[in-house]
């Protein structure tokens, strides 16, 4: 297991490198220069020149890559915004808690609501109620996020007055946001759920489960269900991880200062250094959730797990059978 | 089971004499068809979409407003008789500009996914036929861009294109490849080795026909299911893209960027918010359940 371990963390490595490379090529390409974007309108040719000499903007793509690759991986650092001149970095962790906070109680509703409807319709499927829910569950994937926030806006800040429309100044104002963000994700976590469900209540080991006479609750929550749940976790992982990209509509809809709002910030500013210091930070969270899932994937499903401890033991036998024939 | 409960209704009421209707060979197109027939939601949405093109195509012609006629007497009027949907900020009519916007969001749609499917079952298609040096290039490629979450990827992407309708559909597009090259991949892979592909060898097919004929069907099938959900998926993405400034421009009455301008009325002027995403709602939902009913005929694990 550790082998895996170890295996999937080394693999991490030439990614991060990979995403960091692909993204400076890409801001490369970005039209316009950062030397008059940071001066601004008013700037002179020998102003411009000068920033541009200070920044390295004048050397060739590979030696801005190097130097630009060394900042990243050797001093973790993202380089300054054009626009305000302050580290991209320490703005992006200044940032990060508000939207960790959205992306994780969106995962933890999600699931929390998702999976008990997903197998509730895959109990009673084909039956009304299973229809009816996996057609509202429907309605809920389909339905813009920033729509159903701008809609619960409407319902519970603007015509009740409950809640608060706009700012993260404590938990109630995370209410909204965390209910619209979700609502896709319930819908999307119970059909996955039911299919999951479904699937494994046909197999073999519930059919003789339910021939042994196990009463059917245990059938479904001690056979049917762990098992089910494997592919859910990987799902539920990657929702996770898209969320902490995903919530910058969000954001965007409720004024919430996290990473999502800065980045759509920086871009109307063309500010370019902001943007590519908070895409990498994104996809780098991502990648480190993603690794994670797998490695809980991993540790839950024993056949990831038997293929990594049976290696060993099939050089055992092996050795043995020549001993034998020998 | 709808299908067979529907044909034994109707079986029913003709006295039961007629035998059920003979499907087409399973996973043919025209199975995937009469399936899709069978499923009420999928025909509603089949419907539903065909009824919004046609709407989008005809609408300068039967509506008595256009939508880009501004009218400041009219600024913000709610719903009534003159104009059904109310009118925005300018007093554009708000019909006629969500049926002129269909055409943005079902052809960005339509596009986007075009791009990315031709794309992405091409590199799929070369990696898990050649296998070797090709395998490993382009999947270490997929492995960086998958490791973005799908609209940050169409974010950054448009962050570098700029706005506007045409790279939108890029954006979005290229955004898309990883998914499709990654099943289409797997799906080679797995046919690669099946023995249909062996007899075929064995009786002496040459290799060009073993792809075309025996291999390219049988892994493209599967992905019909993903185009049609990939295209709702790309209908929100592209909606959401607007929403927050890139994509399609505000005169152009993109639903998105519809929702983007009247956002600043929602207090007075709610309705200006409720159409525009109801639609987008519709099309992506439509979408949905027309890939739900593909994936019930094509997969046979989950019929029951």
């Amino acid at each position: 297991m550790s082998k895996y371990v170890l295996k999937r963390v080394l693999l991490m490595i030439p990614i991060l490198i990979g995403v960091a490379i692909m993204i400076f090529t890409l801001m490369f390409f970005v039209p316009g220069d950062p030397a008059e974007i940071i001066l601004g309108n008013a700037a002179t040719e020998a102003q411009v020149i000068a920033v541009r000499e200070q920044l390295g903007l004048n050397q060739p793509y590979i030696v801005r890559l190097g130097s630009f690759l060394k900042e990243l991986f050797f001093h973790g650092s993202f380089g300054n915004s054009y626009i305000y001149g302050t580290d991209v970095g320490t703005e992006l962790m200044s940032r990060f808690p508000k939207t960790l906070a959205l992306a994780a109680f969106s995962i933890l509703l999600s699931t929390v609501i998702g999976i008990p409807l997903g197998i509730r319709a895959a109990t009673h499927a084909n039956r009304a109620e299973d229809r009816v829910s996996m057609f509202i569950s429907m309605v809920g994937v389909s339905m813009p996020n920033f729509w159903l926030a701008l809609m619960l806006v409407l319902l519970f800040s603007l015509k009740l007055g409950w809640l608060p429309s706009s700012g993260a100044k404590g938990w109630q104002y995370y209410i909204l946001p965390v209910l619209a963000n979700a609502l896709g994700g319930i819908a999307g976590i119970a059909r996955l759920t039911r299919s999951s469900m479904l699937e494994v209540i046909r197999a073999d080991y519930v059919t003789t489960a339910r021939a042994k006479g196990v009463p059917e609750h245990s059938v479904i929550y001690k056979h049917a269900l762990p098992n089910a749940l494997i592919p859910i976790i990987t799902i539920c992982g990657g929702r996770f991880g898209g969320q902490l990209g995903g919530t910058m509509v969000i954001e965007t809809v409720f004024s919430i200062p996290g990473i999502g709002a800065y980045l759509i910030n920086s871009i109307n500013n063309r500010d370019y250094n902001a943007v590519q210091g908070s895409v990498l930070y994104i996809a780098f969270t991502f990648g480190v959730v993603m690794l994670l899932v797998d490695l809980i994937y991993a540790y839950v499903d024993p056949r990831i797990k038997a293929q990594y401890e049976g290696q060993s033991k099939k050089r055992v036998k092996k050795v043995k059978g020549v001993g034998a024939g020998a | 089971m709808p299908d067979t409960a529907v044909k034994m209704s109707k079986g029913a009421k003709r006295g039961g004499q007629r035998p059920p209707k003979k499907l087409a060979r399973t996973g043919s197109a025209l199975y995937v068809w009469q399936r899709i027939c069978q499923n009420p939601l999928a025909l509603a949405g089949v419907i539903a979409i065909c009824v919004m093109i046609i709407l989008s195509i005809l609408s300068p012609f039967f509506l008595k407003y256009d939508y880009s006629t501004i009218d400041m007497t009219s600024a913000c009027a709610t719903p009534s008789a003159e104009h059904l949907f109310g009118c925005d900020e300018l007093g554009r009519d708000i019909l006629a500009r969500i049926l002129y916007g269909a055409r943005y969001t079902l052809s960005v749609g339509f596009l986007s996914v075009a791009i990315s499917a031709t794309l992405g079952i091409a590199l799929g298609a070369a990696a898990g036929y050649f296998g070797g040096i090709v395998d490993q290039i382009v999947m270490r490629f997929l492995d960086i861009m998958a490791a973005f979450p799908q609209l940050l990827l169409a974010i950054a992407i448009s962050a570098v294109l700029g706005t506007g309708f045409d790279k939108c559909i890029y954006a979005l597009g290229i955004s898309g490849i990883p998914h499709f090259a990654r099943m289409m991949r797997a799906n080679i892979l797995t046919i690669r080795g099946q023995e249909f592909v062996e007899a075929a060898t064995s009786i002496n097919c040459s290799k060009l026909r073993i792809i075309l004929r025996h291999v390219i069907p049988n892994a493209i099938a599967p992905l019909i299911v993903e185009v049609s959900m990939s295209i709702a998926g790309a209908g929100l993405a592209a909606s959401s893209l607007s929403f927050i400034g890139l994509g399609v421009q505000p005169p152009a009455p993109e639903w998105g960027a519809m929702l983007a301008s009247a956002r600043n009325y929602i207090r007075l002027y709610p309705h200006m918010i409720m159409f525009p995403g109801l639609f987008i709602m519709i099309s992506v939902l439509s979408f949905n359940l027309i890939g739900d009913a593909i994936r019930d005929a094509l997969d046979p694990k989950l019929k029951d």
